[in-house]
């Protein structure tokens, strides 16, 4: 009795594996790798980096949300949700090689079409930005960085963290001289969405590497302009009096981020 | 991932259910069959404020086996000479930590770190330890028993112990139905330690029935409390120039109040990163820039809980104050953007301090379900 009890099971769990093969659309597998750069150069974490105005910068944790990832489609090909949100976080970057190992993540079962381009929203979208997502499933990047992310103060999740050091007294040397600086906008109010447009065309058969660029040089300098660090009222973003601060830093994602070839 | 962890649950329970098959011999142990094995399914009320809890699908809670844990967390048996248990250690008084910088184990040795809260620890996700290092609360309980400063037991004399033990056998088969005393292993045993631990849920200080409103009470917090919140969080209703704490960037993680970071707040001195006497997360990953980190733990309770830091080496809250407020020692892995002079006066300093006082859940630390059952 046991043993037909054994062989049921094994049925059922064949069974239950069924749902994968169903027939579907045309469709493919679309990886989305992101790099961190800064001023184009792969980003190495605890590296000293020139900053605009010749002294040097240099990072401790660079990492961000983004949600409603989407192609575009060109008419024909109906837009395609590729992922609601995802957290990308640079803390590997210790050396060049991890550095220029993008992070990846990978969707499969894309339609196959033509589609026109990507867009992402930088941050969390307002639906998810809340203590409720705390408890979502523990694969669910929201739950994951929930604690290191969410900001109870605001009721609302970090979207960015960009932190380091700046050598306030350009000497050369880090120390506790120097600026410490923690960018952490956040808030529905620094959403910010970004659109790349470039010819994705999905072919049956081939998975489609999308290789994004996350420069966070550019979230610091905009039309030549730096971020004065030297400031201390922009060394971080936690305070409602930071917004305009944390506004601007976040609208800068626009040029930050690219579509590499 | 789901559907297969659910076919390896079901075929693991297949095997199990063809066992008593080759069962029966005296040698091989002793047939449990006759006792009844009808484990209740408990399910856990998460208070508001905290998140999901991951609890492993080949781990279901039950009444049975959260109080088959609760037994062997206060259990000396699981000791080399049965003078140490969990509760050795994690003293429910004390938030489940004990109050020596370094808690002594079998033969009065000293381990080298302190002991750490057991509180809310179902809910964290980013590794248990001071350095992180188990990556489950059934790894965790697993480390312990061998550890020679702590249980210094080897698992398989523990497992002779509850195979012969009258009570435990019964317990076991009721937890998890075994059907032979030869199936009681240290995997079972930690598993239902870790039922045990998920159970250690707090949310009930003062801060929690104002924030989320359990209590309709005004006065919760004094203004003082208050006013130590908003230096907690950096929150300057009143203006740039209030006073800000930096805390809640490693100390929040909404209810939790861990961000369940690694980071290296400034306690110890070094000339270089290679120099910290107890290289925490950096001994584990091997990246030099880790050297000096340790977790950021939940501070609820905290008021219990002293001394503090991973080596005990910070005596009083006050002075936990004074160090932050210092700004501590640099090293270049220390995130100076929090870990900075403060500035704050001394009307800040008490006032961020009462505000930890208001963490404390005093109907944790007194709850009947994690007192000692054999008192
Ligand atoms: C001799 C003292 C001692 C005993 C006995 C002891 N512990 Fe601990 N416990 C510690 C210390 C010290 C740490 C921190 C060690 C480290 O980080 O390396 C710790 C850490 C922990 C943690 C990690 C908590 C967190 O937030 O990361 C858990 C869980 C835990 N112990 C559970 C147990 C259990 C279960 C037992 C019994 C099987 C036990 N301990 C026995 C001293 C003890
Ligand atoms: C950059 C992260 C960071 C910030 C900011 C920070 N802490 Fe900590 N905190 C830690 C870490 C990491 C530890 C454990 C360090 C160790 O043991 O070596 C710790 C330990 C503590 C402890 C000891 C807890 C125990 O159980 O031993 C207390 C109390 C504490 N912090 C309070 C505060 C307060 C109050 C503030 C704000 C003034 C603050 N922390 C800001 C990271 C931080």
């Amino acid at each position: 009795m046991k043993k037909f009890l054994f062989l049921f099971l094994i049925a059922a769990t064949a069974f239950s594996c069924k749902d994968d093969d169903q027939p579907s659309t045309p469709s493919t597998t679309v990886n989305i790798n992101f790099k961190a750069v800064y001023d184009g150069a792969p980003l190495v974490l605890y590296q000293a980096l020139d900053y605009p105005g010749g002294k040097q910068i240099r990072f401790q944790h660079f990492n961000f949300f983004v949600s409603n990832i989407t192609l575009l489609g060109d008419g024909a090909t109906p837009d395609h949700l590729l992922s609601e949100v995802e957290f990308f976080d640079f803390e590997g970057n210790l050396d060049i090689a991890a550095a220029q190992t993008a992070l990846s993540r990978k969707y499969e079962k894309v339609p196959l079409g033509n589609y026109t381009g990507v867009q992402i929203d930088f941050g969390v979208p307002a639906s998810l930005n809340n203590a409720d997502s705390g408890k979502l499933d523990s694969s669910n990047p929201l739950r994951q960085a929930f604690s290191s992310h969410f900001w109870s103060d605001w009721g609302s999740f970090i979207f960015m963290k960009s932190e380091g050091i700046y050598d306030l007294n350009g000497d050369g040397v880090f120390n506790q001289s120097d600026q410490g600086f923690e960018h952490h906008p956040g808030t529905n109010q620094v959403l910010t969405l970004v659109t790349k447009l470039k010819p994705i065309i999905l072919e049956g058969g081939v998975d489609f590497d999308l290789n994004l660029k996350a420069d966070v040089f550019k979230i610091y300098v905009s039309n030549g302009v730096a971020l004065d660090l030297s400031n201390p009222d922009n060394k971080d973003t936690q305070e409602l009096t930071d917004m305009p601060l944390a506004i601007d830093l976040m609208s800068h994602w626009d040029q930050a981020c690219s579509i590499e070839d | 991932m789901k559907k297969l962890s659910f076919s390896l649950l079901l075929l693991i329970l297949g095997f199990a259910a063809c066992k008593d098959d080759d069962g029966g011999d005296p040698v091989l142990g002793e047939d449990l069959t006759n006792i009844t094995f009808d484990p209740k399914a408990h399910t856990l009320t998460i208070p508001p404020g905290l998140p999901s809890m991951d609890i492993p699908a080949d781990n279901p809670l039950t009444d049975e086996g959260i109080e088959l844990g609760r037994r062997l967390f206060y259990d000396p048996i699981l000791s080399k000479d049965s003078t140490i248990s969990c509760s050795s250690c994690h003293q429910l008084k004390y938030s489940f930590n004990d109050i020596s910088a370094f808690s002594p184990g079998v033969g009065g040795l000293l381990g080298n770190r302190s002991s750490m809260s057991l509180i809310n620890i179902g809910f964290q996700s980013n590794g248990m330890f001071w350095d992180g290092r188990a990556h489950s609360i059934e790894e965790q309980a697993l480390g312990p028993v061998e550890n020679p400063l702590e249980m210094a037991e080897l698992w398989k004399d523990v497992e002779v112990k509850l195979r012969r033990h009258p009570d435990y056998k019964k317990r076991f088969r009721q937890a998890f139905g075994i059907d032979n005393t030869m199936d009681i292993t240290k995997e079972l045993a930690v598993k239902a330690i870790a039922q045990f631990e998920r159970t250690l849920i707090s949310a009930n200080s003062r801060y929690d029935k104002k924030k989320f409103q359990l209590d309709p009470n005004p006065f919760l917090l004094s203004d003082l409390e208050a006013d130590g919140q908003k230096i907690y969080y950096d929150d300057q209703q009143g203006g740039p120039d209030d006073p800000k704490g930096h805390c809640a960037h490693c100390h929040d993680g909404n209810a939790l109040f861990t961000s369940e970071v690694y980071r290296n707040n400034a306690i110890t001195q070094v000339a270089t990163l290679n120099d910290f006497p107890d290289k925490g997360l950096g001994a584990i990953t091997g990246n030099l820039t880790d050297n000096g980190m340790f977790k950021s733990p939940s501070l609820r309770n905290v008021v219990l809980t002293a001394p503090y830091m991973h080596d005990g080496s910070i005596q009083t809250l006050e002075e936990v104050i004074e160090h932050y407020n210092s700004g501590g020692h640099y090293a270049d892995n220390v995130i100076t953007g929090s870990i900075t002079q403060l500035n704050l006066s001394d009307y800040d300093k008490m006032a961020l301090l009462a505000f930890l006082d208001a963490l404390t859940d005093t109907t944790y630390y007194s709850n009947p379900a994690f007192q000692n059952p054999f008192q």
